[in-house]
């Protein structure tokens, strides 16, 4: 009651009404007058509409998303869940992130359908012609190819008839040279389970291989001694190789699979992610509709287990610039571009069927500053040529605001295809 | 974190933000929660500007961080909230010289079927064009919920003034949106 009803004019009374600021005597005057006064009844209604339009206006003006994140961002806090707003917000929030979520998991599961489809063009356009490598998609295969080519040869069998593409038949002549060597039986059923596995997995592992190299290598049998030792002299291109059995099969113990052959130390690798969780937090709404969270990178292999080699990619990221490191003018960007030189780390004595362990580390840059990127995961390779791998990722952004550094960090899941030329 | 503060008075929650990283974190994150929402409707009406009243938000609250950082001590946040986020949006207002007269304000004269947003956009453009105090005075009231003795207390001027404010406004509104509302209603 801040009126005196003696001093307050009527239609003043009607706004002060309205708003809740009147007392008793100044109410019952109003109401006396307004039996009797139309033009008031009128003025009544619209001061009414006017509030109550105000107030609709009030509820309509939420604080922007971006608005929050950049002050958290600022004050080097994680990002509240729904701050700034009601419940209403809080729903549509929620479909927000359940749709967002989904349009995150999009784009990466297209990328990693795509890396899916490049590798089968790759095994497409790497269907073997020649009879004689019809079988040798595999390195456990290459031995009975090799085996067969003996054979083939004359060394040995020659009047035995061959089928490129029959593993069994290629299995038989194999045994038939074991028993005309006199191999002891309990060899035969050695290789003769070998054979049976094989067949049953359609392909040899590397463990296979590796026993099947060790047991050649121990083996009476020329025969078998030949076919590795060839495979031997193909792995390390000596391009004269007798299938002469005195060769002494020593050499094989050094063989070790998958094969090299033909391909170059480099690696281009392509690296989608799915990301888990990042801080500060970011709000749903922050995945835009850029093309983010790809990386690709070209590696050199230093050694069997040691790649270095340079990489970029853009991740969806909320972050802020300021003009002239000062508060007052910021610009919102939904991703970031960054770029860095890496160090991998295989881990081949604990592969385990064709899975290898790996780490890499990245270090480069963004427009932002300084970046570090954290990868761990299991890679199989199916083949020489292709390399399918996921693990998990860190990566830390460093920004500069009023002289102060800060970061943004990120954790996700990561799938990646390389290539071996 | 938040739930548990929720029960604390603004007081509290100050006292806090002087405490270790986690407990300042949660204390602001409360305070924000709590006011935020009020004060980017003040922003954004006295402003008139989606970005500015962004960036006066932000820097209210900044303030804040800074003041606790510098141990001033404070019995109302509420009032220094809006005390601060007052005075930039008067600043800015300044730097950015956003006038707008009666005379340059386009009205539809012929729209028969005013619906009620398009009513609240003519509201909003009223609204910009009174006087700076009559207009906070409003927003203050309307938007903030604030009765006139606490718009006289955080303006610093006598409760008549406001009462003068509020009802010198509204009455220019109406004269400003009667018509169209007439035409409404018809």
């Amino acid at each position: 009651m801040t009126a005196e009803p003696n001093y307050t004019p009527l239609s003043e009374l009607v706004y002060l009404f309205v708003d809740g600021e009147t007392n008793a005597a100044q109410e019952e005057m109003l109401f006396n007058t307004l039996a009797g006064n139309p033009e008031l009844q009128q003025e009544l209604q619209e001061a009414i509409l006017i509030r109550s339009t105000l107030e609709k206006d009030c509820s309509a003006l939420a604080v922007p998303p971006e608005t929050t994140a950049a002050l958290f961002q600022k004050a080097g806090f994680a990002l509240p869940g729904a701050a700034g707003s009601g419940a209403s917000t809080a729903v549509a929030t929620f479909a927000g992130k359940v749709y967002m979520g989904l349009k995150s998991l999009a784009l990466p599961a297209l990328f990693a359908l795509g890396g899916a489809a490049l590798s089968a063009v790759y095994f497409w356009g790497n269907v073997p012609t020649t009879p004689n490598a019809s079988v040798s998609a595999t390195t456990g295969k290459t031995i009975i190819s090799t085996a067969r080519d003996e054979v083939k040869s004359g060394a040995l069998l020659s009047q035995a008839p061959i089928s490129v593409n029959s593993q069994n038949e290629s299995s038989v002549l194999i045994n038939k040279t074991l028993r005309e060597h006199s191999v002891p039986t309990n060899t035969d059923n050695k290789i003769n389970n070998l054979h049976g596995e094989r067949n049953a997995a359609a392909s040899f592992t590397a463990q296979e291989y590796h026993n099947a190299v060790e047991f050649s290598g121990n083996s009476t049998c020329p025969q078998i001694q030949i076919a590795h030792l060839q495979y031997a002299a193909n792995e390390r291109e000596i391009p004269q190789f007798s299938s002469s059995p005195q060769f002494h099969p020593t050499l094989t113990q050094e063989v070790t699979a998958p094969s090299t052959e033909n391909t170059l130390p480099i690696t281009v690798s392509m690296r989608g992610l799915m990301e888990l969780s990042s801080f500060p937090s970011v709000a749903s709404t922050a995945i835009s509709n850029e093309f983010n969270n790809i990386a690709l990178s070209i590696g050199y292999d230093v050694s069997k287990d040691i790649r270095l080699g340079v990489e970029g990619g853009r991740q969806a990221m909320r972050y802020f610039t300021f003009e002239n490191g000062k508060n007052e003018k910021s610009t919102l960007h939904t991703s970031i571009d960054w770029a860095g030189a890496f160090y991998r780390q295989r881990f081949s004595d604990l592969t385990y069927y064709e899975i290898t362990p790996y780490t890499q580390v990245t270090l480069g840059g963004s427009m932002s500053g300084p970046s570090g990127r954290l990868l761990a995961g299991l890679c199989w390779q199916p083949d020489r040529r292709i390399a399918l791998s996921a693990g998990i990722e860190g990566s830390a952004f460093l920004y500069q605001n009023s002289a102060e550094w800060y970061s943004l960090r990120s954790l996700g899941a990561v799938y990646q295809v390389e290539i071996k030329f | 974190m938040t739930h548990k503060n929720s029960h604390k008075s603004d007081e509290q929650l100050y006292a806090m933000l002087f405490g270790s990283k986690a407990e300042k974190e949660s204390a602001f994150t409360e305070l924000y929660q709590r006011h935020s929402q009020r004060l980017y409707q003040y922003c954004r009406r006295i402003c008139g500007h989606d970005e500015m009243a962004s960036d006066v938000l932000q820097d209210t609250f900044m303030r804040l961080l800074k003041a606790a950082d510098s141990r001033v001590e404070m019995s109302n946040i509420a009032g220094f909230l809006l005390r601060v986020a007052r005075n930039l949006c008067f600043d800015a207002r300044k730097k950015q010289n956003h006038t707008i007269s009666f005379d340059s304000m386009e009205i539809p004269t012929h729209d028969t079927s005013l619906e009620s947003k398009e009513l609240r956009h003519l509201l909003v453009a009223a609204l910009d064009a009174l006087p700076d105090d009559h207009k906070e005075a409003i927003v203050l009231q309307a938007y903030n919920g604030m009765s006139y003795q606490e718009i006289s207390e955080a303006t610093d001027v006598p409760v008549s003034t406001v009462r003068n404010w509020i009802v010198r406004g509204k009455k220019k509104l109406r004269e400003i949106l009667s018509p169209y509302i007439q035409e409404m209603e018809q």
